[in-house]
């Protein structure tokens, strides 16, 4: 970015599975004075006709057919003629016809299963309706908060327009380079061409600084080992962050992040829908696929309102649906006592460090076409997570890490009974061994910390702030084919060529010159990717024959690179990561330098 | 070089090498006394045999491994290594030292072919040696092996007679002059190139010397197919007469194919370790796997020459699991037959031939293998090309 200096503004977004935030800065501030970061109150249909601007920007998108509206139902100042609503109107008005409506976009844009390049959402939708593909939806989205940002700031200087600020996204620290990749790209198709990726959880952490001030370093210790959880609205995210010390300076460093796990708030809401549903048909009342949508919408109002104020019950209405035979509306409730058991016992149940998740059929939110995480119980996955890490100096004789702190984000964690069950699980974990409980991280913001943080970390890259040291989160390895005699029956093996190692850095290129491997050119091919958790020691050029469990498939790209057809080109690897967290594999060729690039996100895997 | 007593030809084949010759000065027809020339060869440390072939196995050994003289031949040698079947038994033992496949090496036009780069992958401190230098060391052995059994008489030493070396005819310019240019450094200045296929054909003529002419004629096409050790070439023959007299014409070259009987081996020895699984925990180890191959190559060979039915295969334990480790299994003829016919040679619908699968974009950089191993389906595609 050459032209930092002109930028007025750092803009954090946190553009989450269910709500997204806007945070920003001014960039350029007097040396004594403290910076103030703010929530951009985002201006959105709030009903039909009627726009406002709520802190929240709902991830979702209303998208329905040109006779299903009047005119003008969707305007928003900046554009008169739209056909789709994004924010609060969307996801209101899309609970009650949820043909036509969007949700979990960002699980979509991280879903191997589909391609996400193709028109799929919203899955199921007909044929003749607009549908988006997850990319589209996830830059309508953008688009939106730009426009809104631009119509709010910029209208009488076009210097101020979003675009031209310096901007930070936050993704899941799980995602991998593929959802990455896609999500700049989402960012590009909405005109926000630059932008620089951040995890999640590190912008939590950074916001947690931001927020206690010159005094974080009192609440933190050498040593400490500090899990972040942050539970979203689609994923479930671990990270391990290291405060230690090098020449008198207290270092932060990312040391881990866990699997993507694909379970989140929109599971709790479709378990507590189906805990009302199983409810109503004991009492004899079958409810419709269409009203069970409803329902989990519902549910999702009823959780958030008990999570937040708390409460004994929360009424759940529920649409009928023309003549139907139930026909009418639906009114039941859902009570504090449903949510505690349902998500306390059902998500965080209490385990033991050696328990791990269960690998059983499919089922749940599968209908909806997204597939979940197959055991919905976070504490499992969580011991899980901390057996597989690399020591640390503070293993318990079960061999997981104990982290000495947690700190929680996400919307989900606001309820302090769950907070409270993480901790109890974890010191359960730690105290056989005679350690001290794990303490929790105390902090207020759960909604807007994600944001403030990205705009955190805007200002410590302009040497204002401390920064987290990280680097890959995962080890990136390419398939490639043994040179062995074929044989009938017997497939050629592939062997998983790691090119970024866990931990690079971004803005850092990596070249492997004297190992050779030949590109097939001229013809149709396929490149697998594999990514892995757990091998953190494979450097580039690390050749891995049998990878059982430890190695998993990222995604394979078809392509037909450009060449005289059959022939095989000798080609040395150049990995590098760009500034903003994408990975490019090149190879050059040995005999007159030309260079291909594999990009990541072509294609996908075939369509489940 | 007018008059040379003998006339010898070199089959420089990918595994296995042979030569033959004929005496110009025995009898009024010397066609009928082509003979085949036994090639001394070290069978085993100190032990030195004659046999028809020679195989195209260079072995690199260790300074230690083994005492001066067991590698000792009838004549100095100044070799890195030693040729044949010892070099191919040892290699067995210990792949990291053992050259195979030079020929195919020295076809592979993106490699440096004198450059020092076999056995290919070597670790860092190993010795390695160029295609080239490979080729020419096994032309040296079988030329020093030739002189030695000529007592002295350097005008009967191979160098001063007419060798002929044959090559795949899809060898291009550039891998026929690295052959002569193999030849030259072991001594052999002149030397006449001819295509496999040729050969092949000649042989089938002098068989055939009555009747040849009552099963070809002119303007039939005749289609060579040649699959070796390691390679499978195919070739389209003509036969033309002019004034009287028949020409063969060479007039279309397939590509050279490295798929063969090696193929099959590691075929039997995959379905025999399926077998082997049971008794045996997880995947074969090298040695094990490498004596596996072995002992199904005996087997095929076996069977197919209707030598013996079926062959019981072992693997010895190894260290002090000897007994307990030992685990069997036999091969038959029904069972040869069907991995071959089925699996390389498979009844093909023409219309399938051309469906490709996608091939993975990266690969080892190493021999180009042919990916697919029916060879029936290569032919196809040949045919369809001419």
């Amino acid at each position: 970015m050459s032209n930092d200096h002109d930028q007025k503004y750092i803009i954090g977004i946190d553009l989450g599975t269910t709500n997204s935030v806007v945070a920003y800065t001014e960039a350029e501030i007097n040396e004594t004075e403290r910076h103030e970061i703010h929530i951009f109150k985002i201006p959105q249909l709030v009903g039909a006709g009627s726009i406002g601007k709520q802190e929240f920007l709902p991830s979702f998108l209303f998208l329905p057919g040109l006779h299903d509206i009047t005119k003008g139902e969707l305007a928003v100042p900046w554009d008169e003629e739209i056909s789709l609503a994004v924010g609060k109107y969307a996801r209101d008005r899309g609970a009650e016809v949820p043909q036509y409506l969007i949700s979990s976009t960002k699980s979509w844009l991280c879903h191997t299963g589909v391609d996400r390049n193709k028109p799929v959402l919203p899955w199921e939708g007909k044929e003749e309706q607009p549908r988006l593909s997850p990319v589209e939806a996830q830059a309508a989205i953008l688009k939106h908060i730009k426009e809104a940002w631009n119509y709010v700031m910029a209208q009488e200087n076009d210097s101020l327009r979003m675009e031209y600020q310096e901007i930070f996204l936050t993704v899941p620290a799980s995602f991998d380079v593929v959802a990455r990749n896609l999500t700049v790209e989402a960012a590009e198709r909405a005109g926000l061409s630059q932008i620089t990726l951040l995890e999640e959880p590190q912008a939590a952490f950074y916001a947690w600084i931001d927020a206690s001030g010159n005094k974080w370093r009192d609440n933190v210790k050498v040593g400490d080992i500090i899990l972040v959880v942050d539970i979203g609205g689609g994923t479930s995210d671990f990270s391990l962050i290291r405060i230690s010390e090098e020449e008198g300076k207290m270092v932060i460093e990312r040391i881990a992040v866990g699997e993507h796990l694909l379970v989140g708030g929109d599971n709790m809401d479709l378990t507590l829908a189906y805990v009302v549903a199983g409810r109503m048909a004991s009492q004899g009342r079958k409810l419709s696929s269409f009203q069970m949508r409803g329902l989990c919408h519902g549910c999702r109002t009823a959780k958030e309102h008990m999570l937040d104020k708390g409460g004994f019950s929360h009424p759940v209405t529920i649409l009928g649906r023309g003549s139907s035979l139930i026909g009418g509306t639906i009114k039941t409730e859902l009570t504090h006592k449903d949510v505690e058991n349902t998500l306390i016992n059902g998500f965080f149940p209490v385990c033991d460090s050696s328990d791990r998740p269960i690998k059983q059929r499919r089922t749940g939110m599968q209908e909806l076409g997204l597939s979940y995480t197959s055991d919905p119980a976070l504490t499992h996955h969580l011991a899980q997570f901390l057996s597989q890490q690399e020591p640390t100096g503070t293993e318990t004789e079960n061999n997981i890490v104990c982290p000495t702190a947690v700190l929680f984000n996400g919307g989900v964690m606001k309820a302090r009974s769950l907070r409270n069950r993480v901790l109890d699980v974890l010191s359960s974990w730690t105290g056989k061994e005679g350690k001290q409980p794990v303490r929790e991280i105390k902090k207020n913001d759960f909604d807007f910390a994600v944001a403030r943080g990205a705009v955190y970390y805007g200002l410590a890259r302009r040497g204002k702030g401390i920064r987290i040291r990280s680097g890959l989160a995962k080890t990136y390895y390419i398939g490639v084919e043994a040179a062995i005699p074929s044989v009938p029956g017997v497939p050629t093996p592939i062997k998983a060529l790691c090119v970024a190692p866990f931990g690079m850095e971004e803005g850092t290129e990596a070249a492997l010159p004297e190992k050779e491997f030949g590109l097939v050119v001229g013809e149709p091919v396929k490149f697998d990717f594999f990514g892995s958790n757990t091998r953190h020691h494979d450097i580039i050029g690390t050749v891995v024959d049998d990878w059982e469990g430890e190695i998993e498939e990222i995604t394979t790209l078809e392509t037909s690179l450009e060449g005289e057809a059959g022939t095989i080109i000798p080609v040395t690897l150049e990995v590098k990561i760009t500034e903003v967290g994408a990975l490019e594999i090149w190879c050059v060729s040995r005999e007159d330098g030309q260079r291909f690039k594999l990009e990541f996100n072509v294609r996908e895997k075939e369509a489940i | 070089m007018t008059m040379n007593r003998y006339i010898i030809g070199i089959d420089l084949g990918t595994t296995n090498s042979a030569v033959s010759y004929v005496d110009l000065l025995a009898g009024d027809t010397p066609i009928k006394n082509i003979g085949i020339f036994k090639v001394p060869q070290l069978t085993g440390p100190g032990e030195i045999s004659y046999l028809n072939i020679l195989p195209s196995f260079f072995y690199i050994p260790g300074v230690h491994e083994f005492n001066k003289d067991a590698l000792e031949l009838a004549w100095p040698s100044e070799e890195k290594g030693f040729v044949g079947a010892f070099a191919r038994e040892q290699g067995g033992k210990t792949p990291q030292r053992l050259v195979s496949s030079a020929k195919s090496w020295l076809c592979h036009g993106k490699v440096d072919r004198k450059a020092p780069i076999l056995p290919w992958g070597a670790e860092k401190d190993l010795p390695v040696i160029s295609p080239v230098d490979v080729t020419s060391s096994y032309l040296r052995h079988i030329k020093n092996a030739w002189n030695h059994s000529m007592k002295g008489n350097e005008s009967f030493y191979l160098e001063n007679q007419t060798v002929i070396i044959t090559v795949p005819a899809s060898f291009d310019e550039v891998a026929r002059d690295l052959t002569i240019e193999s030849a030259n450094l072991a001594g052999i200045k002149e030397i006449i190139l001819l295509e496999e296929p040729i050969s092949a054909f000649y042989n089938w003529l002098i068989i055939h010397e009555k009747e040849w002419d009552r099963i070809v004629r002119p303007g039939d096409l005749i289609l060579v197919c040649d699959v070796g050790g390691g390679t499978t070439d195919f070739t389209l023959i003509t036969l033309r007469e002019i004034q009287g007299n028949p020409v063969f014409d060479r007039i279309a070259v397939g590509d050279h194919l490295i798929l063969g009987g090696d193929n099959m081996d590691i075929a039997l020895a995959h379905r025999s370790e399926m077998r082997l699984k049971r008794s045996e925990k997880g995947r074969l180890n090298i040695h094990r796997w490498q004596s596996l191959c072995h002992q199904c190559r005996q087997a095929k060979e076996s069977i197919l020459s209707d030598q013996i039915a079926s062959k019981v295969i072992t693997l010895i334990g190894e260290g002090r699991k000897l007994i307990a480790d030992t685990v069997s299994t036999s091969i038959d003829r029904r069972e040869v037959e069907e991995t071959i016919l089925e699996g390389f040679f498979p009844v093909i619908d023409h219309s399938d031939a051309l469906e490709e699968k996608t091939r993975p974009g990266m690969t080892e950089f190493g021999l180009p293998y042919a990916q697919d191993p029916a060879i029936t389906r290569h032919l196809i595609r040949f045919l369809e090309q001419h």
